[in-house]
């Protein structure tokens, strides 16, 4: 492929890789440049915060203090209440994922290679992933009683159909003709599955999974503040009915950490395998 | 024959490249200067058919874009009718050699597109529409939308789109590359019909150095990055011509001029591009 | 067109498309099992002591005697009117923020990512600083609904403004479009399918937003309603009232799909419909 932007034709060659390394540098000051000022505008915000707050524009009770805050985040972290807390979730979301995980990905092969249970059952399944999953949570808590096994349930079912689905499409959609090679090769069906369908498809189920992780750390969050049982979430519930604001927005700068740790997490990894 | 530069004056063309250079700086602005045209110049007369032939990423596209007043920002002086072109030309139609169509217009409204903007009634412009689809042999794929259709099938959409506005200059960047030899043969021949009888300008851009003497009058053989003016053929094939040419002697000739015009040039393009 | 998987092993398989069941009896079946399903569960629970969480469908069908009986018209009529302004004043931002970052390159770069991230998280964990702000009413469940749809929305509408290609608008430039007419005839119609999946999933979202809202704190709407039936423990009553959410969540989604379809608007994956918290 031709690489327009960063071509020098007098420049020196680098041994090692052909980028020209001013032009690498300059990407990444571009990107820190982005940090940066994505850095300023948050600290911005929590100064005018504290200011409003601080000089009584904003009641305590309403909004914390920013570095309050800050300090009931940093306590809950440190006496192990806040690590208890991520370790419920977590342990909740691992389950609930694994599970949508080896549910969702067989279903859907299964969902492929009976056509006919393909054809008559997708706009159904594409109709219940429109539908707010989340709102079951009143039966959860009725069928399970008020523990984290509920919200783990919850979080299998909003993690299954964004796996379901995609494992389904991505096998719809591999190109007819590796199915054709499979044949002509003369491989037999498991052969055929491990080293030709398999291989094509996964990049596609990678993103359902993605996709799945996120749906189910969703509704786990969602779920543990709506029932006030389980883990990060139900401590936001929790803080609020103590009125403790302080620790109720420690609890809510827990939550929104973990979620975007999550996506950055799941950034890195899915970069990786579709890099191959 | 050939000549380094046109000792034509400069104002009785219809369309004059008046020491034109112009560079590019990549990385968003913050790379080295790379230049793409150095010190051109050139002047096509009044219904005069020239064609640019040129390694791959010497400047061709760019030089038809700054004569469509595409690129504002250039040195030297691009002349139509005696002014500086910044922006388009209102005498002027273009071919892109990238895919341009609408895709949310069926090809009969991306052929009406032009036509619409200038105000032309409705059923005005559906017939010149209808005419100029027929002509390019797309006349059962008038309702269809772009996504519907082949490579080559969007690129005479362009092509009608284009022809349709009946521009005293054309310019065409790679117009027939995405077709196959018989279809080119047949809109090549249309082509210089339409020409000569609006007496029309052209700029025609191709790799195709058969297809090069075919159409034009002239030939421009363009030097490796940055483009400069190699040498210029006169094509002095009688007209009006057809595709039985492409058996003539002369025709023979002709082409292995050219290829021998290019020859070095496109080995030096090659050879930059395993540097860079 | 699917592909066959009988295409791998063509002896058995593929020349037998005659017996195969049509797609209309696969379905019913579908619907009928799940109902007998339903039954059975019905029977084996009522010999257990906890009987009450797989209610007999006759039962189920009784109650909604009781839910219409009751204020649901007041629920269902408070409920659409949160929905009204939170979705409006949602759309209303998502767009123009979305405008203003789309058609900017450096304030793009900066806080797209952050809107990204916030994107990710849960909206509704901020539902107790919103009501530590306005009124457990209508104002809380408003802003809620506006919060939760103004992501897709403004995510949408950042990336439509990058979908429209240069090249578009070069080709309309020398077709003698003036800056106005290529707004109103490329910028519009190249964004507009992000932009419309954008306010489709925005729509279902603030609708999961609001009803969540309600069902943590509130004074009435059919959140609320199907909170108060669980607190009761009227569990028929309570799947009746989500019967008819999502149904309703369900229809609308095929309405807005179809719409989008007619209008040749729609690009969106299904599959990605369910990130709406
Ligand atoms: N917008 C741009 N920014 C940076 N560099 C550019 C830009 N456009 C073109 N270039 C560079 O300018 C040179 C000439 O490009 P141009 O597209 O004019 O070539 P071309 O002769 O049309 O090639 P081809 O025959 O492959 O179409 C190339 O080296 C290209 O990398
Ligand atoms: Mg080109």
């Amino acid at each position: 492929m031709t690489t327009i932007t960063n071509t020098k034709p007098a420049g020196p060659v680098t041994p090692a890789g052909r980028r020209d390394p001013r032009a690498v540098w300059r990407r990444r000051l571009r990107s820190l440049r982005g940090t940066a000022g994505r850095l300023v505008i948050v600290v911005a915000l929590g100064a005018v915060l504290e200011w409003a707050v601080a000089s009584g524009r904003i009641s305590q009770v309403q909004l914390p203090r920013p570095t309050d805050m800050l300090r009931a985040l940093v306590e809950g972290l440190l006496d192990g209440h806040y690590l208890r807390l991520l370790g419920v979730t977590l342990a909740e979301t691992g389950v609930a994922f694994t599970a949508a995980a080896v549910v969702g990905t067989t279903l859907g092969y299964l969902l492929w290679r009976r056509p006919i249970l393909g054809r008559a059952y997708e706009p159904a399944l594409y109709a219940l992933a429109s539908a707010p999953i989340v709102l079951l949570y009143p039966v959860l808590l009725v069928v399970f009683g008020r523990n984290p096994v509920a919200v783990t349930v919850l979080g299998f079912l909003a993690g299954l159909l964004p796996v379901l689905i995609t494992t389904f499409q991505a096998f719809q959609r591999l190109n007819p003709t590796y199915l054709k090679v499979a044949r002509v090769m003369r491989l037999t069906d498991r052969q055929a599955f491990l080293r030709v369908l398999l291989p094509a498809a996964m990049p596609s189920v990678v993103v359902g999974l993605r996709l799945g992780l996120t749906f189910t750390l969703l509704n786990v969050l969602g779920m543990e503040y709506l029932a006030g049982i389980g883990g990060v979430g139900s401590e936001i519930s929790l803080a609020y009915t103590r009125l403790r604001s302080d620790e109720m927005y420690g609890a809510l700068v827990l939550s929104i950490a973990l979620s975007v740790a999550f996506l950055l997490l799941l950034n890195r990894l899915t970069e990786r395998v579709m890099r191959r | 024959m050939s000549t380094m530069t046109d000792h034509r004056t400069h104002t009785t063309g219809a369309l004059v490249v008046d020491n034109v250079s112009k560079s590019f700086r990549g990385d968003g602005g913050l790379g080295e200067p790379v230049p793409a045209l150095g010190n051109v110049s050139l002047q096509v007369d009044h219904g005069e058919f020239v064609s640019l032939i040129g390694p791959s990423g010497c400047g061709k596209s760019t030089l038809i874009n700054i004569a469509a007043g595409l690129v504002g920002d250039y040195d030297g002086a691009v002349r139509i009718h005696g002014d500086r072109v910044t922006t388009p030309h209102p005498g002027i139609g273009m071919v892109f050699q990238e895919e341009s169509t609408f895709p949310w217009l069926t090809t009969q409204q991306n052929v009406e597109f032009g036509l619409r903007m200038s105000g032309v009634s409705a059923k005005e412009r559906r017939d010149q529409a209808r005419d100029m689809i027929e002509l390019v042999g797309l006349g059962n794929a008038a309702e269809r939308y772009p996504a519907k259709l082949s490579g080559g099938m969007r690129q005479r959409v362009a092509l009608a789109r284009a022809l349709v506005m009946e521009p005293e200059i054309l310019l065409m960047d790679e117009p027939f590359a995405a077709l196959d030899e018989q279809t080119r043969m047949v809109l090549g021949e249309e082509l210089l019909r339409i020409q000569s009888k609006l007496q029309q300008t052209v700029v025609f851009v191709t790799h195709n150095l058969g297809e090069a003497v075919q159409l034009s009058d002239r030939v421009v053989a363009m030097t490796a990055r940055p483009a400069t003016i190699k040498a210029i053929v006169e094509v002095d094939l009688p007209r009006p011509r057809d595709s039985s040419i492409v058996s003539s002697p002369r025709y023979g000739e002709l082409v292995a001029e050219l290829w021998s015009l290019l020859r070095d040039e496109a080995i030096a393009a090659l050879g930059e591009r395993e540097r860079g | 067109m699917t592909v066959p998987a009988a295409a791998l092993d063509p002896g058995t398989r593929s020349n037998r498309p005659a017996r195969a069941p049509s797609l209309s009896r696969v379905r019913l079946a579908g619907v009928l099992g799940v109902l007998v399903l339903w039954e059975a569960a019905a029977t084996l629970f009522a010999r257990l002591a906890t009987a009450d969480f797989f209610p007999h469908l006759w039962t189920l069908a009784a109650a909604y005697g009781e839910v219409f009986s009751s204020r649901f018209a007041t629920d269902v009529a408070l409920t659409g009117y949160e929905l009204f302004w939170g979705l409006l004043f949602g759309i209303g931002s998502g767009l123009l923020l979305g405008l203003a970052l789309g058609l900017n390159h450096f304030a793009r770069e900066i806080v797209e990512p952050l809107l990204v991230y916030l994107g990710t998280v849960p909206k509704i964990v901020l539902y107790p600083v919103l009501l530590l702000f306005l009124t457990v009413g209508v104002e809380s469940k408003i802003a809620m609904a506006a919060l939760s749809t103004f992501f897709p929305v403004v995510l949408h509408t950042i990336t439509a403004a990058t979908e429209v290609r240069p090249l578009w608008l070069s080709a309309a430039r020398v077709l003698r479009a003036s800056a106005l007419q290529r707004l109103r005839y490329v910028y519009l119609p190249a964004m507009a399918p992000s932009v419309y999946s954008g306010i489709r999933l925005g729509i279902a979202a603030g609708i999961i937003g609001t009803l969540m809202a309600e069902t943590k704190a509130a004074q009435g709407g059919v959140g609320y309603r199907v909170i108060y039936y669980y607190s009761q423990y009227d569990i028929p009553e309570m799947y009746a009232v989500l019967i008819l959410v999502f149904v309703f969540s369900i229809a609308l989604a095929s309405v807005l799909g179809w719409i989008g379809r007619r209008l040749r608007l729609s690009d969106s994956d299904p599959a990605e419909e369910g990130a709406l918290l």
